[in-house]
């Protein structure tokens, strides 16, 4: 894998390269468009009922990932591929409506669709699927912790050497979900780890899971929140640092060429 | 890269067969049902009205845990298993001094927390504020200092968390980690959701037999709820403080169907990916294999499907490899039913015994295999692989060797 895990800075930093990215914020009421067409699809368009009772997460994500992986080559084959899903308080829109729904009309009321689409494993199973992705995938998290759990266990699997790429993606809300207000946006962040040596444009993704908490570097660091980094994604140049937990980092730095 | 062995040094485990390796051993052995008719809420019109429920959360050493009896449920469950595997590796003491990671397969915590307070303006669902994730309050209450994960391949996590816990180990992150699954999920609208979709026994007024994974008259899965944690070190470490040694971690492997979210790929390949490279991972021959403890559900679909899969990567030699499902007596523990299946694999390597399937009466002519139907049978394992497969297509291998 091109610069990844070099040991710097800190006996535990990891450096991963990554090759295609997107950030996404969206609004609610655009959902219903992305829903029935979340991106382009490479091989082929989608089964018409794929995303119909799919999680929000799910098809922001999913369109996250599509649009990401649109630098790619045409011919990129996705077959060995890992996917990781890390989505925070997934399925609870839907529920939160299911639970509703049990109290009026008993076991009846709930869609055999709740577990299948609107628990932890359905992001990346479904990324997998549209994708035939046949790496691993899983889900993680699932709280506000989950893009620092994401990031690890990323690392972690990039460390083994043995995925061609890996697709990341994370999502959540701007704001949590209550059913008396507005719903919120719904946002995503796509990264595709390649072990290639990237031609042009590249991100380089350092992750230190653990410094000393009381460092000058750490406290000098905003903490790390989905929204901040949509933010930054969507600058042409991205970069950014963030607090990662209690003691952890994350820093990106746009690349070009072999300018690492 | 050489991989230095990664040992399994400690169990914790509360199950509807048990809370002691010797408990679980023994029901296991025994070929004891833990599946019951639900009692815990209305089932009445619930198309799936029984499961294996756990007796009980035992309570951990009051000093420990002095407000244990004010916790949720999933705190106490994955608490009581990582602590009790912490004591039985004998690290418990010693745990402010290392560095311990937490890697826990857990997918319905929100869920359990969403209905039990709904309503409630504390942890509802309609509340802004919910708590930390389950992973990082047990890091608080246990005092661990190493990173924490929770990841979710449905049925098919602990397996994940198995592969994650001996890599943190391998890359020096962490000395010591704990990993497993912990889940709850027989709740009212689970048990409605697994129900609607057909996926679960009806077997209503015979609880006992309705978990019958490769018999002509399975209808379904049964849902079970439990946790298994296990301590994982390196070998070097292990020995250095002369540690329990159940297994080794020797092999995990991993691929995805990109099927469809529910129905497994009746293309066996896939599958077959994820076995071959567990075996490769330990360096192990498909005809050096003396167990196999399959994922086998219990559903139609599902079993013949891994039956196929079996066939393929083991060829002839699945004529006379022993092949169990203990899925017949604890039923299905969904993101902690791939570390209980190692725990027997554990209990197959210690107690030189294999598991039974229990309620196999009639082998479905489909599953073909070397079936240990209904009794246990005196085995010698060196080497056993357990199958755990996921909504979401997931596949995963655990190679354990004897350590």
């Amino acid at each position: 894998m091109h610069a990844t895990l070099s040991m710097h800075e800190s006996a535990l930093a990891i450096r991963a390269c990554v090759t295609g990215w997107s950030a996404l914020r969206v609004p609610s009421d655009q959902l219903a468009a992305l829903r029935k067409n979340p991106g382009v699809v490479p091989k082929g368009p989608l089964p018409p009922s794929l995303l119909r009772t799919a999680d929000e997460q799910t098809v922001v994500g999913l369109s996250a990932v599509l649009k990401a992986i649109e630098s790619l080559p045409a011919d990129t084959d996705f077959d060995r591929w890992g996917v990781l899903a890390a989505p925070v308080h997934f399925g609870r829109i839907v529920n939160h409506a299911a639970l509703k729904q049990f109290q009026q009309e008993g076991a009846w009321g709930i869609s055999p669709n709740l577990i299948p689409q609107h628990s932890l494993h359905a992001l990346s199973g479904t990324i997998s699927q549209v994708l035939q992705a046949r790496g691993p995938n899983f889900g993680i998290g699932n709280a506000p912790s989950a893009a620092e759990e994401a990031f690890l266990i990323a690392t972690t699997m990039l460390s083994e050497k043995i995925l061609p790429g890996l697709l990341l993606v994370l999502t959540g809300h701007e704001r949590e979900y209550l059913p008396t207000q507005p719903a919120p946006d719904c946002e995503a962040v796509a990264f595709v780890f390649q072990d290639v040596r990237p031609a042009e444009h590249w991100l380089s993704l350092r992750l230190c899971p653990h410094e000393d908490e009381h460092s000058d570097q750490l406290q000098s660091l905003e903490p790390f929140s989905l929204s901040r980094l949509v933010d930054a994604l969507g600058e042409p140049a991205p970069s950014g640092a963030w607090r990662l937990g209690p003691s952890g980092w994350l820093r990106l730095e746009a690349c070009s060429g072999d300018n690492a | 890269m050489m991989r230095s062995p990664v040992l399994i040094t400690g169990i914790g485990a509360a199950t509807p067969l048990g809370s002691t390796y010797e408990q679980i051993a023994e029901n296991l052995l025994k070929g004891t049902s833990g599946v019951c008719r639900v009692s815990e809420f209305p089932v009445q019109d619930h198309l799936s009205q029984i499961g294996a429920m756990l007796p009980g959360i035992p309570r951990p050493r009051a000093a420990d845990c002095p407000d244990f009896e004010q916790w949720e449920r999933p705190d106490r469950l994955a608490y009581w298993c990582c602590s009790s595997a912490l004591k039985n590796s004998g690290l418990w003491e010693k745990r402010h001094g290392l560095r311990i990671g937490l890697v826990l397969g857990t997918a319905a915590e929100w869920n359990v927390i969403w209905e039990n307070h709904l309503g409630q303006e504390a942890g509802g669902i309609e509340h802004p504020a919910l708590p930390a994730s389950l992973v990082h309050r047990m890091q608080s209450k246990l005092g661990l200092t190493g990173p924490s994960v929770s990841l979710s391949a449905a049925c098919a996590s602990s397996n994940f968390a198995f592969s994650i816990g001996r890599r943190w180990l391998e890359l020096g992150w962490v000395d010591v980690c704990l990993v497993g699954g912990s889940e709850l999920a027989i709740t009212p609208t689970t048990l409605a959701g697994f129900g609607n979709l057909r996926a679960l026994s009806r077997r209503n007024d015979d609880p006992t037999r309705a978990s019958r994974p490769f018999d002509k008259d399975r209808d379904g899965f049964v849902l079970g709820e439990g946790g298994v944690v296990f301590a994982l070190e390196r070998a070097d470490h292990a020995r250095r403080r002369e540690a329990p040694r159940y297994a080794e971690v020797a092999g995990c492997g991993a691929s995805s169907d990109a099927h469809h979210m529910v129905i497994p790929s009746p293309d066996p390949i896939p599958a077959t990916v994820a076995m071959r490279q567990a075996l490769a991972d330990a360096k192990v021959q498909p005809a050096d294999v003396n167990y196999i403890n399959a994922h086998a559900t219990s559903t139609p679909v599902g079993d013949q499907a891994e039956a196929r899969v079996l066939a393929t990567v083991f060829g002839d030699d699945i004529k006379r490899i022993p092949v169990s499902s203990t899925k017949s007596m604890t039923g299905h523990l969904l993101t902690a039913a791939a570390a209980f299946e190692a725990l027997a694999c554990i209990v197959a390597m210690r107690e030189r015994a294999i598991p039974p399937t229990i309620n196999l009466d009639q082998p479905d002519p489909e599953c073909p295999l070397c079936h240990v139907p209904n009794q246990p049978r005196e085995h010698r394992v060196r080497i056993a692989v357990s199958n755990s497969f996921g909504f979401g297509g997931s596949n995963t291998t655990l190679v354990l060797k004897a350590a």
